[in-house]
């Protein structure tokens, strides 16, 4: 659940937020009374929807443990954009660091496999043995591994492009189709890059994001690793959230961002918290262009918006996106960890699974579109031994 | 431990009630036959997937693979327009709840099986509302496999906690513990166009006589029923029933002229046929004023004399007030005009048979006629006699039956009944240690009881009886079953709710006992009930399935 509140604390817009030790926020998430989902922000509104239950499609969609409701814990805490905090998934678990994207949500799932221990931003460590279930990655394991301990079962597909900010129209302009190569330079360098006139201000999301480690590697970035000009909030700037950027923007320059389209699709829809002014200032750019050189838009559509299919099946930019889950648990062979319940959740050709690609108003894959997602361009189910 | 129902007779309910162990597949999931009349509108069960229709009569699971939501239209093929499969909206309603509960108990919400969550409607009918069983998972599921049974299932919208504004549903049969069931679908009714024709047994009828119409009316491949109406222009004379496809209607004109006379089938709805109304075209009856009788001219008294008598002898028989002429045998085959003198009087055409002819005289008066016979073309009288008359003239009279119905006016008995509604078998499954005993619990599940004798009304005791617990050679006394009945629903204006018994505690029970007692006076209308039950093993008892027969009869006072 997301809920948003601007400028918490008090703290004026742009200055950086000092890293909080533990943080206990105004709200307390429920614990789960089946699995518990932790990890990424990009998948987290639609996976939210689904398990609180969603009139999203205009039919009642709630996807259950059996009988049971399903716990999903987002990324941030409610009420907040930076990373931080602790969640107890379970009613007699222990509360631990909150998994702020898709690398600790996977993170917290081997240690709660391995029963050892999980700390985050600032949070000690302490055992999270069987207190993590399933988490949501925006990205595919870094090294896969036939037969890993871990099973990344396809969710659905997005694509990730930016938004952008212009302090006026003609710098809006000079960014709104910036290519793989000129995103490129502005992300691998010590200082702001210009373009026509307009000095770009890039912005990146804290290095745990899946959309930031997808979005670097599809501009050719390595490593996971911006240039020096590049402002992360100190590694905490939050992902899919058009609020990171300052409310006034001078003219000359233009502030960028990543963003998961999937993610602007379901804001503009209403179907997730709304972090896009409805100014209009900030907008979605897109990096493509089609054989006459036209712009390929990222989405399509005003009311409802929707993902737009040419640019979701780009091989760069389009990406496949995961629940990841304890491959035993999911194996009916494996006689003494299978859980048929669990298995149920990651059958895409049930209409009550997360990871449901159905089309139909009353289907997990129906609610699914309204977010931004369309099938997945290959629903091979990979391995791997860690994020 | 299991407990079963297993109706003997019209008037009792048994119940057979065996005790811990595995709970066989008691109630047999057979498709249930008759959407229930009591939802409010017919209700189709498509799947979550790509929202095609589930065909009648198929075995759907307790966790159905492709899901169960509600449409409002059948949907045998994926649609491609899905909206008008959204269900009706009731004004008022705010919310709306799937839901499990027993037949009869749909807008009871504190009486449910099972249900899942309270949704927001937002002022439109449901849409594609999702009710796979597993998914109901407010209320107990076990006090549904537990058993098995007949239920409903459907969703019901409500205005506040306890007002349910509607309810959309369709009866389920649940197999035990497996959880398989089948459900009822609605009729889907079809339209048949008929055709009406009208006949008369003749176009052309003298004023005074009746004309028989025969209105028949036909549809393709089928024999309509249902009722026709006769008309005389715009004016309905008669309704008729159809029968074979055909009505007839006797009508008597009371005017001259050209009467046209019609018929129309009225629509009907038999089964899942729709027949159309039809109307035949007009039918033309021409009435005449019949020619005034003719009475013909009659020789003058003097032509009856010696020389046309030619032998011929009358009588007259005064119990008859007939006169008979005997003539010649020669004369037999013709036909002669009969005439009564001294007036001439025209007695009527007669033909010649045995040498006899027969007349009507009772308009004579009493005293002395002759009688004769004449040839109708030549006026030639061809026998006459002589012959006295005792009585007087008859006056002439009619006489007709009155039948006259009266309708009863006084009210009369109804029906007296035990209706059992749900499984004949219980089972009280997954039994709990408390206190160093092994406790089971479940419920007995629902019957209804009808009692419409609202004349004489000698009320009626519910006779409660069971029989010792028994295993192989084990045996657990029936004091060990504990039954609280309840009071499931009440209906009926002017009766009386009866007045339950005290619970059985188990381990101490006592029976047989009255589950239900309604005095003296009262009449109770239609009431359903079901029971919890307890059952507690004594200490000792090996472990297992314990069986005991539960039998209900109901017994006038």
């Amino acid at each position: 659940m997301k809920i948003k509140r601007p400028l918490v604390l008090g703290v004026a817009a742009g200055i950086i937020l000092s890293t909080v030790a533990v943080v206990t926020p105004a709200f307390a998430d429920p614990v789960s009374n089946s699995y518990a989902i932790v990890g990424s922000d990009t998948l987290q509104s639609a996976v939210d929807a689904l398990t609180n239950g969603t009139d999203a499609t205009g039919a009642r969609v709630r996807i259950l443990a059996g009988s049971a409701s399903i716990g999903n814990f987002d990324a941030f805490a409610p009420g907040y954009n930076v990373a931080g905090g602790t969640i107890q998934t379970k009613p007699a678990g222990n509360a631990f660091a909150r998994p702020s994207g898709s690398g600790a949500g996977v993170d917290a799932l081997v240690a709660s496999i391995n029963n050892t221990t999980y700390g985050a931003n600032g949070v000690a460590a302490v055992n999270v043995g069987g207190l993590v279930d399933i988490a949501r990655s925006s990205a595919p394991p870094a090294s896969p591994k036939a037969n890993g301990i871990l099973a990344w079962v396809p969710f659905g597909r997005d694509a990730v492009a930016y938004a952008y900010v212009g302090g006026s129209e003609a710098d809006a302009t000079n960014v709104a189709n910036l290519s793989a190569s000129q995103l490129n330079a502005i992300y691998g360098a010590s200082s702001d890059q210009v373009i026509n006139g307009t000095t770009i201000k890039a912005y990146l999301p804290q290095s745990g994001s899946g959309t930031r480690k997808f979005f670097l590697g599809a501009i050719g970035i390595s490593n996971n690793t911006a240039g020096t000009a590049v402002y992360t909030n100190s590694n905490t700037l939050a992902e899919n959230d058009a609020t990171v950027f300052p409310t006034s923007i001078p003219s000359g320059t233009a502030y960028i961002v990543p963003f998961s389209a999937a993610n602007w699709v379901s804001q503009k829809n209403g179907v997730a918290p709304n972090t896009i002014p409805a100014s209009g200032a900030v907008r979605l750019g897109t990096p493509l262009k089609d054989g006459s050189d036209n712009p390929i838009p990222a989405v399509t559509g005003t009311s409802p918006l929707a993902p737009n299919p040419t640019y979701y099946s780009n091989s760069t930019f389009g990406r496949d996106t995961y629940l990841v889950v304890e491959a035993a648990r999911i194996d009916s062979t494996n006689t003494a960890k299978y859980d048929a319940t669990l298995a149920k959740l990651l059958d895409p050709s049930r209409p009550s699974s997360l990871v449901n690609m159905s089309t139909s108003a009353s289907s997990a894959g129906g609610v699914k579109r309204v977010y931004g997602f369309l099938t997945v361009s290959d629903t091979t189910v990979l391995r791997s031994d860690t994020k | 431990m299991n407990a079963s129902l297993r109706r003997i007779g019209a008037g009792t309910l048994a119940a057979l009630i065996a005790s811990v162990g595995f709970a066989g597949t008691a109630f047999a999931a057979t498709e249930p036959t008759t959407f229930p009349s009591g939802s409010d509108a017919p209700v189709y069960l498509v799947d979550a997937d790509t929202n095609t229709g589930y065909a009648a009569g198929t075995q759907l699971e307790w966790d159905s693979p492709l899901g169960v939501v509600l449409s409002a239209v059948a949907a045998p093929t994926a649609p491609t327009d899905t909206a008008p499969m959204r269900l009706p909206f009731v004004s008022g309603s705010l919310t709306e709840t799937p839901f499990i509960s027993a037949p009869g108990a749909e807008r009871t919400p504190s009486s449910w099986k099972a249900w899942a969550d309270e949704v927001n409607l937002n002022n439109k009918g449901a849409f594609l509302p999702n009710v796979t069983p597993i998914g109901l998972g407010y209320g107990s599921q076990s006090s549904i496999l537990s058993a098995g049974g007949t239920f409903s299932l459907g969703v019901a919208y409500r205005s506040g906690p306890t007002t349910v504004t509607a309810a959309y549903f369709t009866t389920i049969n649940v197999d035990a513990t497996t959880g398989t069931w089948k459900f009822a679908t609605p009729v889907t009714i079809t339209d048949v166009a008929t055709t009406t024709t009208l006949a008369a047994d003749a176009t052309s009828v003298d004023l005074g006589n009746s004309v028989t119409l025969t209105a028949t009316v036909a549809a393709s491949g089928k024999t309509p029923s249902g009722n026709v109406e006769f008309y005389k222009g715009a004016t309905k004379l008669a309704t008729r029933a159809l029968s074979s496809g055909s009505a007839s209607y006797a009508v008597t004109p009371d005017a001259t002229g050209t009467q046209t006379y019609s018929a129309k089938f009225v629509e009907n709805t038999v089964g899942s046929d729709k027949f159309l109304a039809s109307t035949s075209s007009d039918l033309s009856v021409e009435v005449t004023t019949p020619p005034p009788p003719v009475v013909p001219n009659a020789p003058t008294e003097g032509a009856l004399n010696s020389g046309t008598a030619n032998g011929a002898t009358a009588s007259y028989d005064a119990t008859t007030h007939k006169v008979t002429l005997n003539v010649d045998a020669a004369n037999n085959a013709k036909s002669v005009n009969v005439f009564a003198y001294s007036t001439a009087t025209f007695l009527g055409t007669q033909t010649v048979t045995d040498g006899k002819v027969v007349a009507d005289a009772s308009g004579l008066a009493a005293g002395t006629h002759k009688v004769a016979i004449v040839d109708p073309t030549t006026y030639e009288v061809i026998a006459w006699a002589d012959f006295d008359k005792t009585d007087a003239a008859i006056s002439p009279s009619i006489t007709k039956t009155i039948n006259a119905e009266a309708a009863a006016v006084a009210p009369s008995d109804g029906e007296f009944s035990l209706t059992n509604l749900s499984g004949d078998t219980v089972n009280l499954t997954n039994p709990a240690i408390v206190n160093g005993k092994s406790v089971v619990s479940g419920t007995l599940g629902s019957f209804k009881v009808t009692d419409l004798r609202q004349v004489s009304k000698p009320g009626w005791n519910l006779q409660t009886s069971v029989t010792d617990f028994t295993k192989g050679t084990d045996t657990i006394a029936a004091s060990a079953l504990g039954i609280k009945p309840k009071a499931v629903s009440q209906v009926g204006t002017d009766a009386t709710a009866p007045t339950l018994g005290d619970e059985q505690v188990s381990g101490s029970a006592s029976y047989p006992w009255y589950f239900a007692t309604l005095a003296a006076g009262k009449y109770s209308g239609t009431s359903t009930y079901d029971a919890d039950l307890t059952f507690t093993a004594p200490a000792g008892k090996p472990a297992g399935t314990y069986t005991s027969t539960l039998t209900l009869t109901l017994i006038s006072q």
